[in-house]
Formats: C-alpha cells, structure tokens, sequence
C-alpha cells in the first residue's frame, strides 16, 4: 500500500482547516502561521512552505481569511491574516467532516474485526 | 544579507496581477525569507547556511508562481466546486441587489461545466428526456390522428350513422332498405337532415386511357350538403340527379382529378365511362376529404338512383348506410327513441319490416369501433412510459440535488437567498432540459415517419399523421417539469429544513439521508413494476400475434393467386354469359402449366363484412311462425374449380362438380357451422334446402318471384373457412355452384382464384392473358395473394404487437438505465467506504456482492409490485387476445426472469466499479 501518498493526500486536505484553526484565536502573520503548523502536527505533517503562500491567498479569495498589513512600533509592516466571519462560520463544518471521516475509518475497521 | 525582495523579484516569474498586488506578495515572500533568515542566523548557523536555509524553503519558483496564480484568479471562473459560489454569494449581498444578468450568465456557465464534470450523468437525463418526450409524441400523435380527432366535415360530433336491426336473427347492424330510409327521412324530427350512401365497384374508361376498376360511392343529393362540405369546382349534386334518366352525372375526389385529369380545371362538363355507361363530370371534391374511413378508397361518386322495378329499391334488400346530422339540442339518446318509435311504425306497417328496429351510432365511435380497444391499451401504454421517463428523471436529478445538499446548506447557510439559490439549479438544469427537449423533437420528427409506415391500410385514418404540436407541448412541458421539479425540491427543501441539521447529518460527502434513499428506492422499484407491466402486455400480443398466425383458417393461403374481375355485359342472357366467361376463364386457367386449379366466388374468407346474408328454410322441419324468426346464413356462389383452388376440406359428401350446371338438380355444399346450427345430431347429406323464408310468410305480392327459387339438395360439408377474422367464429354458410345462380340473385363480380405450383405472383401476367383472350378489354382489380388477404386480416393484430412491442423495450430501457442510474449512484455515496473496506482488506467479491443484494432487492421488489398490477391490468385487454389467456404464466414468467437479470446487469457495472475503487481516490472523493 502507498501509505505515503496517502499521507500526502490527508494532509492536503487537513492543512487549510489547520490554517483556519491557527487563525481562530487571534491573527498572524505567514511565518508564524507555518511555525505553528509545523509546531502544532508535532513535525508529522512536513509542511512546505511554499504551498503554503499560495494557501493562504486562496483562502483569502475564497473570502474565509482577511489579511491586512500592519506596522507595529519600530518593525517592517508584515501581513496579518485573520479569520472572516464566513472563515468562522465554516471552521465547525470543515471541522465535523474530517472527524466524521475519522469516526468512519475506526467504524470500519472495528468492524471488520 | 541579501535584498529579498530583490531575490524574490528575480526568481518569480511575472504573476499577470495588478502590480500593487504582485508587490504585496513579492514583500510577503521576501519577508518570509528573511525571517528564516534571520533564524538560522539566531540558531548560530553562517551566512551562507542561513541563506541556503531560507532558499530551500522555495525550491521550485516556477510551481509557487503557477500556485499563486491560480489562487489568484478570480474565484467564480476557477473551481468546479461549491465553495467559490459561496463566495460570489458574499459579493452579491455585499452589491446589495447586483448584477442578475452576470450571475445567470455565471450560473449557465456554471451548469454547462457540471456537465463536463459528468458526462454520465447529462447524457443519461438527456437521453431518458429525449426518448420520454419523441417516442411519446410519435406514438401519441399516431393514436390521437386515429382515435381522437374528428371527421374534416363541418362539426363531425354530430353526424350519426342510423343502422338497421334484426336482433331476433343476430344481426345487431345491418344496412337499411331504401324504402326505409325515405320514410326515416321524411318523418323523423331529430335530424336537420339524412343522406345515404352505397359502395359500388365501377369500371371506368376515360378516352386514351387503360380501364380501369375503382371503387365509387352512389350517394343521395343530399350527402355533401350534410357534411358540409362543396366541390372546389362544378356543383354538388341535384336532387333531380336521383331520377332515373338523368342520373348519368359523375363527381370526381380530387385525387382521382389529379390522376385521371392532372388537376385539368376544364374536367367539368367533360364525360367518362362508368360501366359501359357515358357520364358527365359535373365536379371535383375538395383534397383531403376522406369518404366516411375511405375503406375502400373512393375515387367518385355518383347518384344514388333507381331504375323502375329496381329489385334494390324493395323493403328486402338492406344495403343502404344511412347518415343523420343531429338538431342542436338533440341527444343521441333522444334520436335513439326517436328512430325506434319510427321503425315500429313501419314493421305495423309492412309485413317485410317485421323485427327490424334502429341503431343509432356516432359516425366516429362507429368508424373507430373495432381499433378503439388496442388504441386505448396503446394509450395506457404511453402513460406509463411517459410516466416511467418521468420517474427516471426525477430520480436522477433527486440523486444529484442530494449530492450537493452539504454545499447548498452551506450557502445558505452563509446567507445566499432562496431565490438566488433555485436561480441557479435552475440554470444548471436548462441544458440539460434544453438538450432533452431538442432530441425529444428530432426524435418524435423521425420516429413518426417510422410509425406511418408501419400502420395497416386498414386502419381507419381520417387525417394526415403528422407531430401532434399540442401533445409534443405537453411531453415537452411534463417532463421538463418534471426535471426542473425534482431538481429544486432538495434545495426548498434543505433551505427550509434547519440548515445545522443537514450540515451535521450529512458532512462532508458522507451518506444522505435515509428518507431520500428510501424515494429513490420507491421511485426505481415502481418503474420497474411498469416495465413488467407493458413487457407482459406486449408478450401477451406477440403470443396471441403467433397464435393468429398458425390459427387454422379452414383454407390453404399459399400458392393462391387472388384478383378481382367485374364481367361487364349488358342486355338479355348476360347472366349467363357471365357464367360462361367464369367457366372458361376457369377452365382455360387450369390449362396452364404451374396451375393446379382455378374458381371464382362471390366473397373471398377474411373479408370481414363481406358477406351476402339470406333467410333460409330447412325443407322437412317446422317453420318458423313469423318472419323475423327465420333462420338467416350467409351465401355465396362459386364455380366449380373454387373449392380445389382455396383448399377447401371437404367433412362429408362431395364437392361441385362441372355437371352441376342449370341443367342438373339444384344442390348445395354447406360449412360445418351451418351443419352443426341446423342438424345437429343427423347427417346433412340429402337434406332439402331453399334460401327463402317459408313461403307463407312471403308477402302475398312477392310469392310468385319467389316460385323461381329452387329448392337445394344439400351434397356436401366443408370445413369452417374463416369469414371475417381469425379470432372471429364462421358464420354458418351455404355454397352454391355459379351455373345455378337461379333465383337466388346474382352477381357479376367475382373473386378468382388460382392456386399455382410455385410462385403465385409469377402466374399473374399468363392468367391476365387468359383474361384478355376471353375478353380483351377486361379490367382486373386487386391482384394478390391469398397470403396476403390472411397477413392483411393480421395487419391490425400486428400493429398493436408492434407498437406495445416497442414501448415495452422503451420502459425496459428506460427502467434499465434508471437502476443503473441509482446503482451507480449508491456505488458514488459509498466510495469511500468501499475504498476503506477494500483498503482493509474486503475481497473485491464481497464488494460485488454487497452492491448486487442491494440492486438485486429493488429489482426483485419491482418485479413482485409489477406482477401484481399486471395481474389487475391485463384482463383489460383480454378481448385482443387470442389463444392465449390473460394470464399467461409463460409469458408473466419469461418477462420477470428477462427483467430481473437485464436489472442485475444495471446493477454489475457500477458494482464492479465499486470492487475497483482506489482507496486513495475515495479518501479524496467528492
């Protein structure tokens, strides 16, 4: 079995609920967004960071993050991305599905005993 | 350290963004760079570590490039996806109102890449809509133009035919006596008028042309007014053209003007020979004006008229149909009574009108009659297809609304409006609607060229068959209502319906709701249950078609050479000249090489109505005491060759022989019918017959022209031939030789009969030669098989079996692709469980099996609904079966087996689809 590439297909899809995930406590910006994912799946997830750019821009087409420049005393602007109302309406369900597909995994295999 | 930007810059290739955009990113990436950067440095690394470091992060610009633009692009044209609509969503209600125009625009744009997105899909709703809507509207239009439109005369619902009766002889319908009709005519109050009419066989000679026999119609004056209709040119007839005398005037249809005349508009006033008589043209018919079913097709007409002492023209003879055009006002019920009461008068009147009444029918329903029952179950059939099209629809369009439930929750959820949300299904089912209904038209265009082919000359046809626009409409709009129907009721639904309840139940392409799976089941296993049905209508047919088929006629059709000749000979003893003309027309016929024998009669089998009926008396048994109680058979006359050359089976006796002739003893040969009715339970053979009633019950006027009948010795019996249909039983009949036509009536019209060694139609230019050195300018009419009178009596019988035919395989196909369609459905829904299953280990046979169970469960629940309701329904059509019993446990049993494998079928391939299933795939369906 291609586990591998099974692991990168998961991990296609848990990156932009990681993403939003990330967001929901409070905006940041790109490099600290790739820190935390690389953090937070404790380096299972080896994420690159150049898909994560390309991400990020189509998650604020799709209208569910905002990014904004912002200057804080004494730094370079840097980009803050935050969740919009429809990124936080969204996170439950993006959320639901990936449990539901995990619930069904177990379900399934329990069941073949 | 280096400038970032400046790297970022070079190695990014032109993003074809706004260029305050491509800076944005340009500074993001760099500052992204740079952050490595400045890490690696923090961690203790060198410059050039922390530089390749912070380089490494974007490897492939070529691909950050390409990624970036396109999650760039603008988000309705990108995604085949939901969510960008979600999206657009947000921008309309942020335009407050927006641009309708684009957003249809986007959402038609939008349909037509979900049919790229499933071809599968689109072409089945196409196709089921297509075949839903043209086979409908063909068949449709076939049985409407048959059954349902009227006459083309002036306000047809009003025309009624007024039969005669003799209900104490079995005849229920019979033509009326001339005597009759004028008395109907002058007293009767319920109709504004009464005509009648008579067909009659004309030879017809124009200058410089071949003669030719066509049939005509004598008509009374009146006829033409009370269908309101006129000649296009010349004048209807006069009532002073009924006189004798003045009676040798002709009116021509229009398509024997464009024939005989090539539209020559100077024919009025021009003459034609109408047996050896010369007539004046006085006008044509308008073109497209059928004569009552145009069975036979008329050519002309002529006055109905009467000669002094014209034997037809006595209360005796009842050959007269009689037409009425009710008063407003009137009932058919009233003229009913109105009739009756007046043949009551007449039979206190005339001993010879005793036990006749009156039948008043509906020139339509009388026309229509015998066809109405197939047409009524073709009907039916039409229905359920159209129903079964119908169901297929709904179901696919239900699967594909349910698929998307999830994202229409969510952009409802986000705040798209209803009507924006129905806006776009709406859309996305318009090409699909569009392309359906297209084929539907092409469909019905051709398929009705098809099925005017297919239909038998003797079907009654009163108008062109051409596409029925209204029923093409109401295919057209049911079905796409139905498509339309199906497709928003999910979203009314599921907009309606709590939105975090459907979010939850469903989740991200998991498994919809029981409930509509439980719909679709119903929907699937009620179509197949009409499949059944209308497959074990048509197998009943072809049953019964076989049945008719290898149905004993009593006669041999093959080898036999038919035609029609109409000896015309005029003044003292033509009688008999025609009799001779027969006899060496038969004897000079047997001479030729390849014949085996030769005869005319008066009426060839399977010409249903064809008969010559006459009261008859059993010499030896108890009269009857009043007229209306004399027996009545039919009769006909036949040289002597006729019986060997139809294959005729001869029970008991003799048949004719030469020396029965006007010399010899008068005999007779009877059927077994008129053995079995008459003298049950003794030998016929030597028995007296007269084709009279008993002569004190003649009228004492009439007496002594009755002296001249003679009485019969019956010779021989033959086997029933059949007389009218196959599936009809014989009426009892007595043969008499032609020689001794003596008395009894006479005819000059005669069917010959050939049977030949090998093929029959190869003899017809050597008898026609025959013909021609007998009589050399002897028309011939109708020259053909007597296989193909039988296939002509079947023709009706075949056509219904056709047509049930071809609707029973469109329900089969159409309920084919609808199981195959939920099949393959259920197989989508539950990929990703397939994939689990097989990824953990399934057999790739127990996926087959599970998705087989279920397929196999609908169709074998269709089938058992379907068997019930076939039950019920085929004893409907039981009076067009024919050997063969309503329920029939051969073709119930062949019909359930043929339907549930051809479903199991439908069902493999998406089974087998699910055994392939890529767990890697499933994980990443949608």
């Amino acid at each position: 079995m291609a586990t591998t590439e099974l692991a990168l297909e998961l991990k296609k899809g848990t990156s932009e609920v990681l993403i939003l995930s990330i967001l929901e406590g409070r905006p940041r910006h790109g490099y600290e967004i790739a820190k935390l994912i690389e953090q937070r799946s404790g380096g299972l997830v080896d994420f690159h960071v150049a898909s994560l750019y390309p991400m990020l821009y189509r998650l604020e087409r799709r209208g569910w993050i905002e990014g904004k420049w912002i200057e804080k005393s004494g730094q370079r602007r840097r980009r803050f991305y935050k969740l919009t109302a429809l990124g936080r309406k969204t996170l439950p369900a993006q959320r639901r599905s990936w449990r539901e597909l995990i619930r069904m995994m177990e379900r399934v295999a329990l069941s073949r005993g | 350290m280096p400038d970032w930007k400046q790297f970022v810059r070079e190695h990014l290739a032109d993003l074809r963004l706004a260029a305050e955009r491509e800076q944005e990113i340009i500074e993001e990436l760099a500052q992204q760079l740079e952050e490595s950067y400045n890490e690696a440095i923090a961690r203790g690394a060198t410059e050039s570590e922390a530089e390749s470091h912070a380089m490494a992060q974007f490897a492939d610009w070529n691909s950050l490039a390409r990624e970036i633009r396109r999650a760039e692009r603008p988000a309705a044209a990108r995604l085949p996806e939901s969510i960008p609509n979600a999206v657009s969503e947000q921008r309309l209600r942020k335009r407050r109102g927006g641009n309708m125009l684009a957003d249809l625009v986007q959402d038609v744009r939008f349909g037509f890449r979900m049919f790229r997105k499933n071809p599968g899909f689109t072409a089945v709703a196409v196709l089921t809509l297509a075949l839903g809507i043209g086979a409908n509207t063909a068949i449709f239009s076939v049985v409407n133009a048959i059954l349902l439109e009227g006459l083309p005369y002036k306000d047809p619902g009003k025309l009624m035919f007024v039969w005669s009766t003799f209900i104490s002889q079995g005849v229920p319908i019979s033509g009326s006596s001339a005597p009759d009709f004028r008395a109907w005519r002058q007293q009767n109050h319920v109709f504004t008028g009464m005509a009648a009419e008579n067909i009659g066989t004309f030879n017809v000679s124009i200058q410089n042309q071949e003669p030719a026999r066509l049939d005509g119609a004598h008509i009374t004056a009146d006829l033409f007014p009370l269908f309101g209709v006129n000649p296009i040119l010349g004048r209807n007839f006069l009532p002073e053209d009924e006189k004798w005398g003045q009676h040798r005037v002709v009116l021509l249809t229009y398509g024997f003007w464009q024939d005989k005349f090539g539209g020559d508009q100077t024919v009025v006033n021009r003459k034609l020979r109408l047996n050896g008589q010369e007539y004046t043209i006085v006008g044509v018919m308008p073109r497209g004006m059928p004569f009552f079913d145009n069975l036979p097709p008329v050519t002309l007409f002529v006055p109905l008229s009467y000669a002094p002492s014209d034997e037809m023209n006595t209360r005796g003879n009842h050959y007269l149909n009689v037409v009425g055009r009710l008063r407003p006002g009137v009932t058919v019920g009233q003229a009913q009574a109105e009739m009756a009461g007046l043949a009551a008068q007449l039979q206190k009147e005339f001993p010879a009108n005793k036990g006749l009444g009156t039948k008043v029918i509906p020139v339509r329903d009388q026309l229509v009659g015998d066809v109405r029952p197939a047409l009524l179950v073709l009907l039916g059939a039409v229905a359920f297809v159209l129903l079964i099209a119908c169901v297929n629809v709904a179901n696919l369009m239900l699967a594909r609304a349910t698929a998307r439930e999830q994202e229409i929750a969510v952009r409802a959820a986000l705040g798209a409006t209803r009507l924006r949300l129905l806006t776009q299904l709406l859309a996305e089912s318009l090409p699909i609607a569009l392309l359906g209904g297209a084929g539907g038209v092409l469909l019905a265009i051709s398929g009705i060229r098809v099925l005017a082919s297919l239909i038998p000359d003797n079907l009654p046809r009163f108008n062109a068959i051409a596409v029925n626009g209204g029923v093409l409409l109401f295919t057209l709009a049911i079905s796409l209502l139905t498509a339309v129907l199906f497709a928003l009721a999910p979203t009314l639904q599921a907009t309606k319906a709590a939105i975090q309840d459907t979010l939850r139940e469903s989740g991200r392409g998991g498994s919809d709701g029981h409930g509509r799976n439980r719909l679709r089941s119903i929907l699937v296993v009620s179509e197949m249950s009409l499949a059944l049905l209308l497959l074990v209508g048509a197998g009943l047919l072809i049953k019964t078609f076989s049945a008719l088929r290898h149905a004993d006629a009593g006669f041999s059709p093959d080898h036999v050479l038919t035609m029609e000749i109409q000896a015309s000979e005029s003044g003292e003893g033509q009688e008999n000249r025609i009799v001779q003309f027969f006899e060496q027309l038969s004897a000079r016929t047997t001479g030729l090489p390849g014949v085996q024998a030769a005869g005319a009669t008066t009426t060839l089998p399977l010409g249903a109505g064809m008969g010559w009926g006459k009261n008859v008396t059993i010499h030896g048994k108890v009269p009857p005491a009043s007229l209306d109680q004399v027996p009545m058979v039919m009769f006909q006359l036949s040289t002597s060759g006729y019986m060997a050359a139809i294959g005729a089976r001869l029970k008991n006796g003799r048949l004719f022989s030469e020396s029965d002739n006007q010399q010899a003893a008068a005999v007779a040969v009877v059927n077994e019918a008129f053995a079995k009715r008459f003298f049950p339970n003794e030998d016929p053979i030597g028995k007296s017959i007269r084709m009279l009633p008993p002569v004190e019950l003649i009228p004492v006027e009439l007496r002594a022209q009755a002296a001249s009948t003679p009485m019969r010795t019956i010779v021989g019996v033959i086997a029933d031939m059949k007389d009218s249909k196959m599936n009809a039983s014989t009426e009892a009949t007595v043969f008499a030789p032609f020689a001794q036509y003596e008395g009894e009536g006479f005819t000059s019209s005669m069917a010959f009969v050939v049977k030949t060694a090998g093929e029959p139609a190869k003899l017809a230019a050597a008898v026609r030669d025959v013909v021609h050195s007998l009589k050399p300018e002897q028309p011939i009419a109708n020259i053909g098989t007597l296989d193909d009178v039988v296939a002509r009596s079947l023709s009706q019988a075949r056509f219904s079996m056709l047509l049930l035919s071809i609707f029973a395989g469109l329900a089969l196909a159409l309920s084919t692709v609808g199981i195959y369609g939920v099949m393959a459905y259920v197989v989508a829904q539950r990929t990703r469980e397939m994939g689990i299953r097989l990824a953990l280990g399934a057999q790739a046979g127990d996926v087959l099996k599970l998705v087989l169970r279920q397929g196999g469960k609908l169709a074998l629940a269709g089938v058992g609904c379907g068997v019930v309701a076939a039950l019920a329904l085929t004893r409907l059509m039981a009076n067009l079966l024919f050997g063969v019993s309503a329920a029939d446990p051969v073709t119930f049993a062949g019909v359930a087996i043929l339907l549930t494998l051809v479903a199991i079928t439908a069902c493999y391939l998406p089974a087998r689809r699910a055994t392939r299933v890529d767990p890697i795939i499933s994980l990443r369906y949608e």
